[in-house]
């Protein structure tokens, strides 16, 4: 399959910060339209921000293609605006499965929790 | 928290509105579905460009993001209450590299201060995720 830029990463304004030894960072600055009907950031884009911070940070450090299998959020604190900021961090790696969590925080709150199982594709 | 009713009327367009008006929802570009006599809702997603992800299939949060917004939605009608995620899980079953995707959600219970439903999503009939998740009633 032919690649190419990641447009939706792109599109949501996700930016990368750093590369950890066992994971990564990465944030954006909330929009107007990353919010909801309730006018805070919609779970989706919290959520988008960690798969990208999980999936670069496993990219990153193992050096092979992975995809989402599996991956569960806990929100904690509502979100109104401001820079969101994820961090990801590989719990095991395995041949075929890797087991990763990930903070995202805003204003150094921790804002969701999340817990991800990620297939190898190589 | 009332016995749960399935809103119709003026209240159901008022509930249309601010749905399908969200910034999130407009951002991402979800359509409308259909209702369900079950209280479920469908919503819709043409896939674009801008919905993949580097490996050239769709960004796993587009999934996530419509299956919330269809299960919320159909919360807020079979329920009648304003509710908010407090937990989502979700299982990505097949890549989706085109088409349309279609969510549904189902109200598995509904209790005093937590809602248990689940979402499926499909790409032209072949269901590409399915959703759990926890949500806390406001009112």
């Amino acid at each position: 399959m032919a690649r190419r830029r990641n447009w939706f990463h792109k599109s949501v304004g996700i930016e990368f910060v750093e590369l950890h030894e066992n994971g990564a960072t990465m944030r954006l600055d909330v929009r107007q339209d990353h919010l909801n009907a309730a006018g805070v950031v919609h779970g989706g884009v919290t959520f988008t921000l960690a798969d990208s911070a999980l999936g670069h940070g496993i990219y990153k450090v193992l050096g092979k293609r992975c995809t989402t299998a599996e991956m569960k959020i806990n929100y904690l604190k509502p979100v109104a605006g401001g820079e969101l900021v994820a961090r990801s961090r590989i719990v095991r790696a395995g041949r075929r499965l890797v087991v990763a969590r990930a903070e995202v925080s805003c204003g150094g709150e921790q804002v969701a929790e999340v817990l991800s199982t990620f297939a190898i594709l190589e | 928290m009332k016995r749960p009713t399935l809103l119709s009327g003026d209240a159901l367009a008022e509930l249309h509105d601010t749905y399908m008006t969200a910034p999130s929802v407009q951002m991402l570009g979800i359509e409308f579905g259909q209702y369900h006599d079950d209280g479920g809702v469908t919503l819709t997603l043409p896939l674009r460009e801008h919905h993949m992800n580097g490996a050239g299939v769709v960004h796993g949060g587009v999934v996530f993001t419509l299956a919330d917004s269809a299960v919320s939605y159909g919360i807020a009608r079979a329920a009648g209450c304003r509710c908010t995620t407090v937990e989502a899980k979700i299982n990505y079953l097949r890549p989706v590299v085109a088409g349309t995707l279609t969510a549904r959600g189902h109200v598995v219970r509904v209790g005093r201060s937590l809602v248990v439903a689940r979402g499926e999503v499909r790409c032209e009939d072949i269901q590409v995720a399915e959703m759990l998740t926890t949500f806390f009633v406001l009112e």
